[in-house]
């Protein structure tokens, strides 16, 4: 197995250096002072001051920030509904398309979505006047519906490991079945809400294809703002800009990880050796 | 189960599931069928850029227009055709290198103890949460001719004159396999780390050799992981747009390029919707299929 | 059906009073699954301060009654009286009924203060309230120590101690118990016994327990239900149960039973005789049987009524001869595994080991006779 094991590990750093190197070099330039990318001149933070005053960034940036908060929490709230009623309900009508409808964004490429949604919003605005065609509501409604697909896969999972007898002892002792809900389902599966709001948070913040088809000119978003810069060529500040989002994605991914160890530590079952207490202390 | 929950009020039962249903019948299915629609429409010139489907004649007469036209255009022209074949063949050549180097990693990912494989895990999550858009992004930096890999290779003196790396369809192969990686790694993970390490000791008790066992027992057993990295690579990779967009320039074109085109340049619509109808079947249903067989 | 002989017992006992109200009632439940009945018309009646088992195999239903009782379930058919109130349409949340899971379902996100403290908080009681009805109750089952752990932390039998005191700690009117002692090992099993039994008696609180261990049942029940396929076939105290058992099955459920068929040959309103094919004598059963001659009815004698002997007894019925096949050595009885001569029906003895089993008299190969006395067998019908 030595022989193998050495091949393996080779691969594997590799596949590690593969995956890091690109974002480390984006990370080191965006310190650089000139714009090239081969020539390191000298250390400045000028690019990350320029991206501070950047006022077409900035803009973008907060458009992005709000449609990515909005929908992100609407598809938790929504995913965990779909959720729970895939998990808990097993019988009612067309229960198949509805899975089906819950999990169809997961496996489509963006650009059909992107065309789908343009054309759903087009219909809504002739037909009802809503919702106004590049607002950022049409944004928020197309990425609230691509989340509750992830949402959906994320808590389906979690939810069916909660073990059923534990709402059924909650209802027992005088709890409705909403409070149940919420009073013991919810903070079991608490660290998967957390990632899912995070991963709709990403998805929405990050899309760019999505966002051109249903945007306008008033309600750009940061991804395509940074598209069309990416086409007329090399710009350091968003080095700097990815510079700032690796290092807070980072912290984000180990506080979740770090809450979901925590949590698992609340299922295992342990058994010290306090049987032998317990037993000295009954003996009459 | 919960069934049982709500007999004292049936409404509640109705209103959890109806409040879902509802979004998801409206945003989901109601596009499709729209586009649907307009698939089979004429396209002319003004807003919408297609004709409707039925008029009123004089005489209270409804007239369809089904137009089907549009995917006999798509079935039979060259440029369709071939975007199709490149479309497919990048997106088998990233999906298998994605293979090729996600199985080792995953393999000796499950080989470390639980605390370190955490840890592994979490760092092929960082780049994988950070933007899409930026990772290929670092990508163009590399590549271009004025990019990093060059000025060293230049600096290096293996090559006197700078590559042309980018705006090549390997340019968006390698971009593929960059973003598309830990989609491979993470199935693959899931499907050998439930595999129980006394089977490999069996093999070897029974005298078989480690590369024989692999081969025999390892892979087959991490076959489901397998297909299901397969398909979150190869499906996603077929449609990309951003990638080749990017990466891969004139000399890639690809069908999520084709949509673009068709819908932004060309305002032909109902050709864009013939597309993402032939788009769905080709690749969704295959997908729906293999989920309901394996009873996911 | 054999008919009881009057036992003096010292108290009378709700369930023996004619005119007691029962507090709780079954009446015609059922509950089908796919169109199979998993409760068959079950009816039963329960009495306040009871501590009443239910048992039976797996999958005989007795898990489902109880979660109807809980009110997780609802009954297809027939109804449920708590305390003369109709609870059958109340869901559980609405019940003054709590019960304690199998897997103890104890909250794992809290301390055990806060599961016990729970359902208390649902009836919104003010916080000092329950802060001193919870400390009352964790001295009851010996947890204060752990109040402010969690349940991760805990040993199985201190879950299971939590899981009980949040269980009573509302005294509802009906506590139901799910396999209890399902998950314990033997010795705590043992003293958990008795303190279930104690608490119960100490609270004046009604428990219901289902449990598929027959020892258990009879150790801490004052009635036993036996339960088959979704139908209850006895009810009764554990020496009724097990003295006068109504049919085979129950006979045969609980302990060991030899079962010897056999036609009615004799019978009058003081005794019973039966030829058995198996017997080389007649039984003969010293009270009637209501059944005519020639019937065919089945003859069961409990191991422990049997004595064994060297030398042939001199009596003219309940009798027979064989050869030790087996002995099982338990300690503090002897099982003897007895192959009779005229057939190969193999009969079990229990003898208690009077003496030490190397000096004792009877042992492997040895021929010898049994025998019992008249009263000591049951005639069942079915």
């Amino acid at each position: 197995m030595k022989k193998n094991n050495t091949g393996i590990l080779t691969v594997t750093l590799f596949g590690y250096a593969f995956l890091y190197i690109p974002l480390v070099i984006l990370m080191i330039f965006s310190f650089n002072e000139s714009k090239s990318v081969t020539l390191w001149s000298r250390f400045s933070t000028k690019w990350y001051h320029s991206l501070f005053h950047n006022e077409q960034l900035v803009s973008a940036f907060i458009n992005s920030l709000k449609v990515a908060l909005l929908s992100s929490t609407l598809s938790v709230s929504l995913g965990l509904l779909v959720s729970l009623v895939i998990v808990k309900f097993t019988k009612f009508f067309g229960r198949s398309i509805f899975k089906g409808l819950a999990s169809a964004p997961i496996v489509m490429p963006e650009i059909l979505l992107g065309f789908a949604f343009l054309m759903l919003f087009v219909f809504l605005e002739d037909s009802f006047g809503w919702p106004v065609s590049g607002s950022l509501t049409t944004i928020t409604l197309a990425h609230t519906t691509v989340a509750i697909a992830y949402v959906t896969a994320i808590l389906t999972a979690q939810l069916i490991n909660v073990d059923q007898s534990l709402m059924e002892a909650a209802l027992d002792l005088g709890a409705s079945p909403v409070k149940a809900f919420f009073v013991i389902t919810v903070p079991i599966i608490y660290p998967a809400l957390l990632g899912a709001w995070l991963l709709a948070f990403v998805l929405s913040f990050d899309d760019v294809v999505i966002a051109s088809f249903v945007s306008g000119p008033e309600s750009t978003t940061l991804p395509i703002v940074i598209f069309s810069s990416i086409r007329l060529g090399l710009s350091p500040e968003i080095n700097a800009f990815s510079t700032l989002l690796i290092l807070v994605i980072a912290c984000f991914i180990f506080v979740v990880s770090f809450l979901n160890q925590r949590q698992k530590n609340l299922f295992q079952s342990v058994q010290p050796l306090e049987e032998a207490d317990v037993d000295v202390e009954r003996l009459p | 189960m919960m069934d049982n929950y709500f007999y004292k009020n049936r409404w509640i039962k109705k209103t959890l599931i109806g409040i879902p249903y509802f979004w998801l019948f409206v945003f989901i299915l109601i596009p499709f069928i729209i586009i649907l629609k307009i698939s089979i429409s004429e396209s002319v010139l003004g807003t919408p850029p297609y004709k409707s489907l039925y008029q009123f004649l004089d005489h209270q007469v409804i007239q369809f227009n089904i137009h089907l036209e549009n995917y006999q255009f798509l079935l039979s022209d060259v440029m369709y055709r071939y975007s199709l074949w490149q479309s497919i063949k990048i997106a088998c050549i990233s999906t298998f290198c994605c293979l090729l180097l996600a199985y080792p990693m995953a393999y000796y990912i499950t080989r470390q103890e639980e605390y370190r494989q955490t840890r592994l895990l979490l760092l092929i999550l960082v780049p994988f949460w950070t933007s899409f858009l930026l990772r290929v992004y670092a990508w163009i930096g590399i590549l271009s001719p004025t990019g990093f890999l060059n000025g060293l290779l230049l600096k290096v003196g293996l090559i006197s004159e700078p590559l042309v790396l980018l705006y090549t369809p390997g340019a968006t192969i390698v971009g593929m396999v960059y973003c598309y990686l830990p989609f491979m790694i993470l199935p693959l993970y899931a499907s050998l780390n439930k595999f129980d390490p006394a089977l490999l000791e069996a093999a070897a008790d029974l005298g078989s050799k480690p590369s024989r066992a692999f081969w025999q027992i390892t892979l087959p057993l991490s076959k489901p992981g397998i297909v299901g990295g397969c398909i979150l690579v190869f499906i996603p990779s077929v449609g990309e747009f951003v990638i080749p967009e990017l990466l891969g320039g004139n000399k890639t074109l690809m069908l999520g390029k084709v949509i673009w085109i068709e819908f932004f340049t060309n305002r032909d619509w109902p050709v864009a919707s013939a597309l993402a109808i032939l788009m769905t079947l080709f690749l969704v249903v295959p997908v729906a299929l293999l989920q309901r067989k394996q009873g996911t | 059906m054999a008919k009881k002989p009057k036992v003096k017992l010292k108290k009378l006992e709700d369930w023996q009073k004619v005119d007691a109200r029962p507090y709780l009632e079954i009446q015609n439940v059922s509950k089908y699954f796919d169109g199979a009945a998993v409760i068959n018309q079950v009816s039963l009646e329960i009495y306040q301060g009871e501590f009443f088992s239910l048992l039976g195999p797996s999958g005989c239903g007795k898990t489902t009654l109880l979660r109807m009782l809980a009110g997780l379930e609802t009954p297809d058919e027939g109804k449920i009286l708590i305390d003369g109130m109709d609870m059958t349409m109340v869901p559980a949340y609405e019940r003054p009924v709590n019960m304690m899971f199998q897997s103890y379902a104890l909250f794992p996100h809290m301390t055990v203060e806060q599961n016990v403290a729970f359902g208390l908080v649902q009836d919104k009681i003010p916080k000092s309230l329950i802060k001193e009805r919870v400390q009352e109750a964790l001295e009851q089952v010996q947890m204060e120590k752990y109040a402010t752990r969690r349940p991760h932390q805990l040993s199985g039998g201190q879950r299971q101690r939590a899981a009980l005191a949040r269980c009573i700690i509302k005294k509802p009117k009906l506590v139901l118990l799910d396999e209890p002692l399902a998950a314990l090992d033997r010795k705590l099993r043992e003293n958990t016994q008795f303190e279930l039994v104690n608490i119960q008696e100490q609270m004046g609180l009604t428990f219901l327990m289902v449990t598929h261990d027959q020892e258990e049942a009879m150790t801490m029940s004052t009635r036993l239900g036996i339960m088959e396929e979704g139908k209850v076939r006895q009810v009764g105290t554990p020496h009724e149960i097990y003295e006068f058992p109504n049919s085979v099955y129950v006979a045969d459920f609980i302990g060991s039973m030899n079962i010897f068929q056999g036609v009615v040959i004799e019978e009058s309103r003081e005794h019973t005789v039966i030829q058995s094919d198996v017997l080389p004598t007649e039984i003969f059963v010293n009270h009637a049987a209501d059944v005519p001659c020639g019937a065919h009815v089945s003859v069961a004698l409990r191991p422990e009524k049997i004595s064994i002997s060297k030398k042939r007894p001199q009596r003219k019925y309940n009798v027979a001869a064989g050869t030790v096949q087996d002995i099982a050595y338990l300690g503090d009885v002897s099982i003897y595994l007895i192959e009779l001569e005229d057939s190969d029906k193999i009969v079990e003895a229990m003898l208690p080991n009077l003496m030490r089993i190397s000096t004792q008299e009877i042992t492997w190969e040895d021929r010898v006779y049994i025998t019992w006395e008249p009263d000591n067998t049951i005639i069942l019908t079915g």
